[in-house]
């Protein structure tokens, strides 16, 4: 599984980084999440898919 | 060796609530190592969802509802958990759980997450819609399909979004608020007053100072002037309470919450955590009991209860956060705001008069940032939160809102 966040969709809820670290993070300049890795770590699959559900803007794209 | 203070990991936890706050304790509960038995307890019979999109995406109808859900039966059979949806707690002995259906669930750690039910009126009569579940925002969505007036009862967060979505479907809306301005709890009356002007330059109906003295029947609100209105749909939107009868007066109220300690343990009662909207943990920042309602908040108590349940090192809370969508733009509040100290404008001009969008507050309680207010900022919004977290001074912030 490919994870990445639309950074023209984020608006900065954090909500991703904060439910899952391992898998988002926080730019210093401007405080968009990415992903820390493009590729899932195996065991993940789950969180990635929850913090895709959940984040407000819809901005976590799955592949 | 001495006796070893920490007491033994539970063999079964029992979550009462299957909201956010239940799901996410027993997420975190598996996540963290935790192989005993575990049961969730839902009042709805829906499973666990999340409640943002209800006044938002899904009363808007762009999303349907099961795009809410956050784990369906089979994510939860994943998780090994024992699902009781539609079973309501009744009381709680010790650690024992009575269900409304005759039956009880003994665990040795009890975790209360049940959230808010909708304040009533004073003699609230049938008819009067509310919006708390998912079924209540469908009963609303279908209500919208014909009317053509609403009244929307209290000005704040819910009551902006819901009446948001009434307006674009060109229906008449009406809000009353008791305050002197909209979201006042929450945004202070100096920054409230923005909310109000995106009331009125969005058409709607916003009066401020609202005395309500009854409702003589599901459509109409008497006014204590004796002057009468009427909609289609009247919804009340005045807060909740927290869920917390089943206990029967168990616990320790604080704040209209269960008592809890810096760690979730309900003070008084052994083996009991709770999390969410009905708790008020203790504030050792603020040095009082907190009673929070942000998603954020609860989703940071329910990996703090895990831990704790489990023994394990606390991960450090984040400031509390809650966003709203409002007007095509993005209200976002972090930390502490409301009744802080002081209102400094970081950006925009919105505070003397100019466009709201782009206005961005400070509050400030004695020298530090303890709290920011956007409105459609996302960016220097983002900006502000750790410097809220660190605790910073003016002359940090005001360096910062230079840039």
């Amino acid at each position: 599984m490919k994870v990445r966040v639309d950074p023209e969709v984020c608006q900065g809820h954090t909500l991703c980084a904060m439910n899952a670290p391992d898998l988002f993070a926080l730019r210093d300049e401007d405080g968009h999440a990415y992903a820390v890795d493009e590729e899932v770590p195996a065991g993940k699959e789950d969180l990635a898919r929850d913090a895709a559900r959940t984040c407000p803007e819809q901005a976590i794209v799955l592949s | 060796m001495a006796a070893v203070e920490r007491a033994a990991v539970p063999g079964h936890v029992v979550i009462v609530g299957a909201g956010v706050g239940g799901l996410r304790t027993a997420e975190a509960l598996r996540s963290g190592g935790y192989e005993g038995r575990l049961t969730l307890i839902g009042a709805e019979r829906h499973p666990p969802y999340d409640r943002p999109p209800l006044s938002k995406q899904i009363l808007e109808g762009r999303w349907e509802p099961e795009r809410a859900i956050l784990r369906d039966r089979a994510g939860l059979a994943d998780l090994d958990v024992a699902v009781r949806l539609g079973t309501r707690a009744v009381a709680l002995r010790g650690t024992t759980v009575d269900l409304d259906d005759g039956e009880s669930v003994t665990g040795d750690a009890v975790v209360v997450a049940t959230g808010l039910v909708p304040r009533r009126m004073p003699h609230q009569p049938d008819g009067v819609a509310s919006l708390r579940t998912l079924d209540d925002v469908l009963a609303l969505r279908e209500a919208f399909e014909s009317a053509e007036s609403l009244i929307i009862v209290g000005g704040g967060f819910i009551g902006a979004e819901v009446a948001c979505a009434a307006r674009r479907r060109g229906i008449a809306v009406t809000v009353l608020e008791a305050l002197g301005a909209p979201c006042e709890r929450v945004l202070g009356r100096e920054v409230g007053v923005l909310a109000a002007r995106l009331f009125r330059e969005a058409g709607i109906d916003l009066r401020l100072g609202a005395r309500i003295l009854r409702m003589p029947d599901g459509r109409t609100i008497e006014f204590a002037d004796g002057t009468r209105l009427s909609a289609d749909v009247v919804l009340a939107s005045v807060g909740g309470i927290p869920d917390l009868t089943w206990l029967g007066g168990a616990e320790l109220r604080i704040k209209d919450g269960v008592g809890c300690d810096a760690r979730g343990r309900a003070i008084g009662m052994d083996g009991v955590w709770a999390v969410g909207d009905a708790a008020a943990w203790w504030d050792p920042v603020t040095g009082e009991h907190h009673r929070a309602e942000h998603w954020s908040t609860v989703t940071d108590q329910a990996k703090r209860v895990a831990g704790d349940i489990l023994g394990a090192e606390l991960p450090a809370p984040s400031p509390p956060y809650v966003w709203s969508d409002q007007f095509d733009l993005k209200l976002q509040v972090a930390g502490r705001t409301g009744n802080a100290g002081e209102v400094v404008a970081l950006h925009g001009s919105g505070l003397e008069g100019g466009p709201v969008k782009g206005t961005v507050a400070g509050y400030f309680t004695g020298d530090a940032l303890s709290g920011v207010v956007a409105f459609g900022a996302p960016k220097p919004f983002m900006r502000y939160r750790s410097l809220i977290a660190s605790g910073a001074g003016r002359s940090a912030v005001f360096e910062e809102a230079r840039r």
